[in-house]
């Protein structure tokens, strides 16, 4: 017994240090969703609010390119607006519409952290669960899509980026509307990779690849980028594309939370048919 | 001492302020992330307790994990160089020094001499930390690559510092 406390009093400073370590192991390993949700409620206070002010002071740097950006998109939004068309038809009898129901509800947002430079990149933006955030909403910004809602706070939410290694999303070449998917290697913050698109579809360099609406996050046609490179997968006969993301990652400001309101219907009626499959099956 | 504490405390502070809102957010590269605020565990004075560093290092990794989305990898990988660091430091410094108060830094230890402590440890640092942030042994060649340039720019700036603040302590 006396030789055991002297031994652990001898040692002490590498117990400490495994204690240490198995607990920095532990909390890395047991981290799931679960975990990472409180995690960020509890660190969301602390650097959120920090960032917040860095955030404040910074903005003014690049008022002057955030303002072109926005008119830009003003301009677009204003020719879509019903005033600027020609009315060509005659009758002008009023209706109760039912023909068009509200899909999608943009909330806008600001980007408060951001990186691009790692190999699992987040953004934190100011918008959370009280402004109606839900998970696996969709977020894009004028130029093209962000990335996906992963964690939501009271009032800040998760954003897993286009640009993390384990993000995928849904895409298809514009010109042809052949499906595929998005996904990013973690080398290099321009490039993504397109995947699962067949040898027989004909692809060129210099197609744009948008959203599809399949993935109940995105909107239809929303930008992702233009095709680069092409290489054949022999194993797996189908490509291996590169494309140029167009979302300007690095000097992200104002995104656009997208709530499909349908979106809830949409998978589970994609749920009830894998499950009725199931059951013919067996 | 309570003039010790409150000029590390300053100190922890500041460091952290410094990695947090300027260096984090400067993106060089995907290959390039410096993590300065190890200076903070390489500039303890040499007599500081091990028992006392290990502590300084998982709140310091605990603070960094708290401005990253994954809690873990900063602190094990300030605690792995907090522990180095005592078998550093009785392998590189005669014995009187260890139990003085003289802080590591190019002042005390020559250019060539802080550069090789703070390579080696900072390369301690950044080797289990880029590793665990990637969690994966794919693409292997891709980590090891980020280890070695990030660690590059990390000696270097820190390095940098040392002279900056080593003449302002001078005068």
């Amino acid at each position: 017994m006396k030789n055991l406390i002297f031994f652990l009093y001898k040692y002490y400073v590498f117990f400490i240090f495994l204690a240490f370590e198995i607990f920095a192991f532990m909390v890395l390993i047991n981290f799931n969703n679960y975990q990472q949700a409180s995690f960020l409620n509890f660190t969301a206070g602390a650097s959120s609010s920090i960032y917040n002010t860095i955030n404040s002071t910074t903005g003014y740097f690049n008022l002057k390119t955030l303002n072109d950006s926005l008119q830009i998109e003003n301009a677009r939004l204003r020719t879509q607006l019903l005033q600027s068309f020609y009315q060509n038809g005659y009758t002008t009898t009023k209706v109760n519409d039912t023909l068009f129901k509200q899909q999608y509800v943009y909330i806008s947002a600001q980007v408060v952290n951001n990186s691009i430079s790692r190999k699992n990149n987040f953004i934190t933006i100011d918008k959370g669960a009280i402004h109606g955030v839900k998970r696996f909403d969709g977020v894009i910004c004028p130029n093209g899509v962000v990335g996906i809602v992963w964690q939501v706070t009271p009032y800040y939410s998760l954003v897993q980026s286009v640009l993390n290694s384990k993000s995928s999303t849904g895409a298809k070449i514009k010109k042809t509307g052949d499906i595929g998917s998005v996904t990013w290697d973690g080398n290099n913050a321009l490039f993504a990779q397109l995947s699962k698109v067949n040898t027989y579809v004909p692809v060129a360099v210099g197609d744009e690849i948008v959203t599809t609406a399949q993935s109940a996050s995105y909107p239809e046609e929303i930008p992702i980028g233009k095709i680069v490179a092409i290489d054949r997968n022999p194993e797996k006969n189908d490509y291996d594309i590169t494309i140029l993301i167009q979302t300007p990652f690095s000097r992200l400001k104002n995104v656009y939370v997208v709530r499909n309101l349908f979106k809830e219907s949409q998978e589970s009626t994609e749920i009830k048919a894998k499950e009725e499959e199931e059951k013919n099956g067996n | 001492m309570v003039i010790d504490l409150l000029n590390f405390t300053l100190r922890f502070i500041l460091i952290v302020f410094f990695q947090v809102v300027i260096i984090n957010n400067i993106d060089i590269s995907t290959y390039v992330n410096p993590y300065i605020y190890v200076a903070f565990i390489l500039s303890l004075p040499y007599n500081t307790k091990p028992w006392l560093v290990l502590v300084l290092s998982f709140i310091l990794g605990m603070t960094m994990d708290t401005f990253s989305s994954m809690p873990g990898p900063h602190i094990a990988a300030t605690v792995l160089l907090g522990y180095f660091r005592r078998f550093y430091i009785v392998f590189s410094t005669n014995k009187d020094d260890q139990d003085t108060k003289i802080e590591p830094s190019i002042g005390s230890k020559g250019p060539i001499g802080f550069i090789l402590y703070a390579s080696v440890l900072v390369f301690i640092h950044h080797f289990l930390l880029f590793i665990l942030e990637a969690f994966t042994f794919n693409q292997f060649f891709g980590t090891l690559t980020r280890i070695f340039f990030s660690s590059l720019f990390t000696i270097f700036l820190i390095t940098i510092g040392q002279l900056l603040f080593y003449k302002i302590a001078k005068k």
